[in-house]
């Protein structure tokens, strides 16, 4: 056991830019604009994508006020789900770089001599990968979802109740956790899909 | 006294694309021994290290330490260090990442005496192995193998690109602060000269065989080399040399079981250096398959 968790504290040394900093970074920016978005200090407006408080005008507050609960939480949470996109996509480019390479690296730089020279097995060494994929990628990124949502929920909950939107409870419903959950489950389904480039 | 057998090859072969990197080598070590393996490029020496270390597959029988290197290496790597090339150590990691590593993979490594060792050297613990010279590199990677209470010890080519200092420096540490009489080396390196102290024991390979192998004791033993006076060259000519070669202008020949009294008459006698010695029998060997 201690050996595995050698190896994969190593992994995490090893891949921290990907799977620690960059979503750390990306998070960071998000909450960033998701704040002055919502203190009005900036829009963001394209051909595509809109992302502002123009939207909340008074047809989609008359909207709101007569849409059922489960419509008025529908909207909020896709808001959020729609919000954590970035992340998975720097965490989706970080995996599929992580598999391509993972072994590829070694050999080439030579240091794998060096950890086939130490008493680890080869199985040890590919059960290691294989737990920080699917195990370990997506409980560091995890906390960087959670922070943008809780960011997010804030901003929200405090912009809808000063303009009578909506009561402050909409947000704060317990669909966070099974949202959280849902997360690992897609980062699951990213790490499986690039498994087979892994053995590759 | 009995000495552990730690190396028994008998019939051992590499193929590689129909030719043969390694053609049936017989070879026994016991504990103890400090063998280098002499040979031009291509020899083998190299493919016969890496199979000990299990690295490679081969034909033949080959166990170390009474496991087999192919199926067993994981189990018997806690009993083998090496030190196979001088840029192997992942350059991304810090000294300490690389020192926590090893502690977490290998029962028989001791950090405090890593540190202990370290702390003899320039090494910061909190340096990347990407910015630390070449010698820095090869003093850590013996400082983690020093720290490591392991039965053999295989070097391939450890101070290949270093400068003589910290070549000298590699071996003496080497001898001076791990060997114990206890426990096997084997070391393959071009530069023969700088180790020819350190060995009991040589091996000369040549296409995949061996083609001498004795003790340094029974090669200082069996073969002299006679700088033979002026007058006395065709004396000396005429006691069958099996080497013939010339130094600054003079003649240097070398004898095999030829006792030294016989030679002493006809001019200056000393033991070859194994550099010489190597050089000899291949020549021999090149004129000996082109006969």
């Amino acid at each position: 056991m201690t050996v595995l968790f050698t190896m994969i504290r190593k992994e995490i040394q090893e891949h921290k830019l990907a799977f620690i900093y960059a979503p750390f970074i990306v998070a960071l920016v998000l909450c960033a604009v998701i704040i002055s978005v919502y203190l009005g200090l900036t829009d963001i407006q394209t051909t595509n994508f809109s992302f502002s408080t123009d939207v909340y005008d008074e047809k989609y507050k008359e909207g709101m006020l007569l849409a059922s609960p489960e419509a008025k939480t529908a909207v909020i949470r896709a808001g959020l789900v729609v919000l954590g996109l970035p992340i998975l996509l720097t965490v989706g480019f970080g995996l599929l770089a992580y598999s391509l390479s993972t072994f590829a690296d070694e050999r080439k730089d030579r240091s794998l001599i060096f950890w086939r020279s130490l008493p680890v097995s080869d199985l040890t060494t590919v059960m290691s990968k294989l737990v920080f994929i699917v195990v370990v990628i997506p409980l560091l990124v995890l906390p960087n979802l959670i922070l943008l949502q809780l960011v997010a929920s804030l901003s929200v909950s405090i912009y809808f109740v000063s303009n009578d939107i909506v009561p402050f409870g909409y947000v704060w419903t317990s669909y966070f956790i099974s949202d959280w959950f849902r997360i690992i489950f897609s980062l699951w389904a990213q790490a499986l899909w690039s498994l087979p480039i892994f053995y590759g | 006294m009995n000495k552990d057998i730690v190396v028994k090859a008998h019939g051992v072969k590499k193929n590689y694309d129909n030719s043969y990197a390694l053609n049936g080598i017989d070879l026994e070590v016991t504990s103890g021994q400090i063998l280098g393996f002499l040979g031009p490029n291509g020899a083998g020496k190299s493919t016969f290290l890496q199979s000990v270390l299990g690295l490679i597959n081969t034909e033949g029988n080959l166990e170390v330490l009474g496991l087999d290197p192919r199926r067993d290496r994981h189990k018997l790597l806690k009993e083998v260090c090496s030190i196979t090339d001088v840029a192997v150590l992942p350059k991304w990691m810090t000294v300490d990442q690389i020192l926590q590593y090893v502690d977490g993979v290998h029962p028989g490594f001791d950090l405090q005496k890593c540190h202990s060792i370290l702390s003899k050297t320039n090494i910061k613990r909190s340096s990347q192995v990407k910015i630390l010279s070449r010698g820095m590199v090869v003093q850590l990677h013996l400082s983690i193998v020093m720290a490591i209470n392991a039965r053999l010890l295989v070097l391939d080519e450890p101070t290949l690109g270093l400068d003589l200092v910290y070549r000298k420096e590699f071996y003496s540490q080497l001898i001076e602060d791990y060997y114990d009489g206890e426990k096997t080396i084997l070391i393959s390196t071009h530069q023969v000269e700088e180790i020819e102290g350190v060995l009991s024991d040589a091996v000369f390979m040549n296409q995949g065989r061996i083609v001498m192998q004795d003790s340094i004791e029974s090669i200082n033993k069996k073969f002299l080399e006679l700088r033979p006076n002026r007058d006395s060259l065709e004396r000396a000519k005429s006691l069958r040399p099996i080497h013939q070669r010339v130094e600054l202008g003079r003649e240097v020949l070398l004898f095999e079981d030829t006792e030294q009294e016989k030679l002493s008459d006809l001019g200056e006698v000393r033991p070859p250096f194994i550099a010489d010695l190597f050089m000899a029998i291949m020549d021999k060997t090149k004129n000996g398959d082109n006969a």
